[in-house]
């Protein structure tokens, strides 16, 4: 049986890359593509450790997060949609009239 | 025994390189499909936990609902964002986490665990059970967030009607 550090070790590794993914584009669709990538990494460990621990409860969380998650996309393309048509640019850099 | 460690080296091995090519790749439409890639391999992951529920859900919302809507979000807009920001000090501060994240790994023995022997027969009954029983009031808020989110996302979207 594979040990519970596997999948802890994919979970952190995929967190990383999503945190460097997230810090280094600028592009609005491509951030939200990389929170996705750090909500799955999270939910890799919810299911292992309820695996691993034979607790149901962390299979039930997942089912939050992931429904969190769904609604989480919806309303981040609807504002990405609506910042493109003010500003028609979806460079998160260039959106900055509430910086000064 | 040895063939489950191959088939999960491979399985993580497929989702970090789709990862990997997630953040890295210039067309951000090929990152979208490197998405659904990683996507149905965290629930081919899901499926050696045991967890088939988790895994029927993902491929559901994630490679169903989520792909279709970037995908949208993708086409609907213009691809700008792109340029090139230097990489070093970002690279530096995620390694940095990374590593402070599997030292913490390391140091709590966490391969000590052994996986209970039987799995319990029908997990999806028991995450139903404990769905509307002991999380009940939890599902109700969630249903509730799902209406809002709904609900603003087609407010928010919805074209102007020029006055």
């Amino acid at each position: 049986m594979i040990p519970l550090s596997h999948y802890l070790v994919v979970s952190t590794i995929l967190f990383g890359i999503g945190a460097y993914g997230l810090l280094r584009t600028r592009n609005a669709v491509k951030i939200l593509m990389c929170i996705e990538i750090m909500l799955n990494a999270a939910n890799i460990n919810l299911v292992a450790f309820s695996r691993y621990t034979g607790e149901m409860s962390g299979q039930v969380f997942v089912t939050f997060s992931i429904s969190i998650a769904a609604a989480e996309a919806a309303i981040g393309l609807a504002i990405i949609l609506v910042i493109y048509r003010i500003y028609s640019t979806i460079d998160a850099g260039k959106i900055d009239s509430m910086k000064w | 025994m040895t063939n489950d460690i191959l088939v999960f080296y491979l399985i993580a091995f497929t989702t970090i390189i789709s990862a990997i090519l997630v953040i890295t790749m210039r067309d951000i439409f090929r990152c979208a499909i490197a998405l659904l890639m990683m996507f149905v391999a965290i629930a081919a992951i899901f499926i050696t936990l045991e967890a088939e529920f988790i895994a029927a859900v993902q491929i559901l919302v994630y490679a169903g609902a989520v792909v279709v809507l970037i995908l949208f979000a993708i086409m609907l807009t213009k691809r700008d964002g792109e340029r090139d920001m230097i990489p070093v000090f970002r690279g530096l501060v995620s390694l940095l986490f990374l590593l402070v994240i599997m030292l913490y790994v390391g140091e709590m023995n966490w391969w000590r665990y052994a996986p209970p022997m039987e799995a319990e027969a029908g997990s999806t009954a028991l995450i139903g059970t404990l769905l509307f029983s002991e999380f009940v009031v939890p599902f109700e808020v969630i249903s509730l967030i799902l209406l809002v989110a709904m609900i603003g996302a087609i407010y928010m979207a919805k074209k102007e009607v020029a006055e």
